[in-house]
């Protein structure tokens, strides 16, 4: 059983937590409210606080400030939109969120969702920073999913034959699809042109988010309610026929929605039982 | 085991995504890419990095291997090692003397190890392991640190040359690392070179520094300053140099800057090479 805690784990939880510094150098008692140390470890601890405490505050310092400035790019939209000393006050206030013993986000992805998540419960629900900010988490987010698929395994739908019920649908798994309730897409085309509006008015507006396999870029694309309706019935059916019998349009609709969800990299048609068809660019 | 190669890679820079495409557009100007090693652990197909491998020679450089924390090497990451070792062709591998997690706390930056020898046992058994997975040479990194560590029982340059002489394996010398550290803890640098195994030096980081809160700071964000030229001079004239990168991560408002660097860099490797004499 552990009995005290590893001096190298102190450091890292510290070099990782300003403000524990901070607190530790004006009350150096602060030590045990977070860590377990041997009464050798807390004489050396003490020691280094008083002759390079200083030192150890301004790394750690620099380190959150370069996690900040690589967050930045994740959250653009919101960056547009709050004042940076709001933003930057926010920053601070998440930093102190993080308990001493708690890892930080392991890559400025995760940063960026979790700094995005602790700042939505400050705007109103359906408020136009609160459609923003869950604009970028669900980009973050998705960007954030990993590549498991790398081989790209297409049915050319115009070799689909009629047995629409030996067909299947295969998704990438790195795609969400999120509802919001203001055009999100006309006020991220007018933050991208340097345009702030205040208010929008209400639009529901479905929003498809999805990570290309190839280039990993991730494309958002704005639903139409046709487009929403047969989509959402893809992810639930088990073949193509279950899916026409589900949302009834003409064939040629089909194709050009399952050529569409092809090319942006959402799914692969399989033949069931049968083999794949590789698709070569 | 370390064995001295012959071939010069040149003169190289680390792969980011950002820069991709600019680095295809002047893949002429560039000898060689360093990318991190993690990358290949996760990023199986990268368009612009796929498009660099099949024109310039690489090598991996990682970032948690955390040689320096009192843990064992995870076997996951062991794991994921070996099978890039084996599926990518690499001129070599390094990694940094410094601690990036422990006990599940990820630092997300590299932290110093005390210089004792308890550090330096621990680290020659980790790169004993992870050399024993592959015959390509392994380089150990110099790393910048603002504070030392309790518990240190001897200088820098003396923890360094037992860890990489006990190791028997390579050096990538960081000069800026180096220059910032001489700064920030009141030593000569070239008496840090005198001390050191520069027969064990394979690769060279350069960069830029900055002040920042009353201290030299390595930004990896500006210029390569002329005192870390200099050193790297008399480097050049002192050990045989196989490849070196300049390491550039932010405030690059013309990629062409780099591309300056660069031929700068190679200019001063070409004039002032000791395999050249
Ligand atoms: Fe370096």
């Amino acid at each position: 059983m552990k009995t005290t805690d590893n001096l190298q784990y102190v450091f890292a939880c510290l070099a990782t937590h300003s403000y524990i510094i901070s607190r530790m150098r004006n009350n150096f008692d602060e030590v045990h409210k977070h860590f377990k140390l041997s009464s050798q470890d807390v004489a050396g601890l003490k020691l280094f606080m008083d002759t390079q405490g200083e030192r150890l505050l301004t790394s750690a310092i620099l380190m959150e400030e370069k996690r900040w400035r690589e967050m930045l790019p994740a959250i653009k939209y919101v960056a547009a939109v709050v004042s940076k000393d709001e933003l930057k006050s926010y920053w601070l206030e998440y930093l102190t969120s993080i308990k001493a013993v708690e890892n930080i986000p392991v890559s400025t992805l995760s940063e960026a969702i979790n700094f995005l998540y602790y700042i939505l419960t400050k705007y109103t629900t359906g408020s136009l920073l609160h459609e923003i900010i869950q604009y970028e988490i669900a980009k973050n987010t998705v960007s954030a999913f990993d590549s498991i698929d790398t081989e790209k395994t297409i049915y050319p739908v115009e070799q689909l034959t009629d047995d629409d019920a030996s067909y299947r649908v295969v998704f990438n798994p790195s795609y969400l699809i999120v509802d919001f309730n203001l055009p999100i897409s006309k006020i991220i085309n007018d933050l991208t042109k340097g345009r702030v509006v205040d208010s929008y008015n209400n639009k529901i507006e479905n929003i498809l988010f999805v990570k290309s396999r190839v280039s990993n870029i991730v494309r958002t694309i704005s639903l139409h309610p046709v487009a929403s309706q047969l989509l959402r019935e893809l992810i639930n059916c088990k073949n193509l026929k279950s899916w026409k019998q589900r949302v009834a349009s003409g064939e040629d609709t089909y194709q050009k929605f399952l050529i569409n969800m092809m090319d942006i990299d959402l799914v692969t048609i399989e033949q069931i039982g049968g083999e794949h068809y590789v698709y070569q660019d | 085991m370390f064995i001295k190669t012959d071939q010069c890679l040149g003169v190289g820079v680390n792969f980011r995504n950002e820069i991709g495409n600019d680095i295809i557009h002047h893949i002429n100007e560039i000898d060689f890419i360093e990318v991190n090693t993690e990358r290949f652990f996760v990023d199986k197909n990268n368009l612009h990095l796929d498009k660099i491998l099949k024109k310039i020679p690489l090598v991996l450089h990682g970032l948690t291997l955390s040689v320096g924390a009192d843990q064992p090497i995870e076997q996951t990451y062991l794991d994921n090692l070996s099978s890039t070792l084996s599926s990518v062709n690499c001129a070599w591998f390094s990694e940094h003397i410094s601690m990036t997690s422990i006990n599940g706390i990820e630092v997300r930056a590299l932290m110093p190890v005390s210089f004792n020898e308890d550090s330096i046992e621990r680290i020659v058994n980790k790169t004993k392991t992870i050399m024993s997975k592959t015959d390509k040479n392994f380089l150990l990194e110099n790393i910048t640190y603002y504070y030392s560590m309790p518990n240190s029982k001897m200088n820098e340059a003396a923890f360094i040359t037992e860890v990489i002489e006990r190791s028997d394996c390579g050096m990538l010398l960081d000069v800026n690392n180096l220059y910032v550290n001489s700064i920030n803890h009141h030593y000569d640098p070239y008496d840090f070179l005198e001390q050191i195994p520069k027969e064990r030096i394979v690769e060279v980081h350069l960069a830029g520094c900055d002040y920042r809160y009353d201290m030299l700071v390595d930004t990896h964000a500006s210029q390569i300053k002329k005192e870390v030229l200099e050193l790297f001079k008399y480097l050049c004239s002192n050990a045989d140099i196989k490849g070196v990168v300049i390491e550039r991560d932010s405030n690059l408002d013309s990629f062409s800057d780099l591309i300056d660097e660069v031929r700068l860099v190679r200019d001063i490797l070409k004039k002032n090479s000791r395999a050249r004499n």
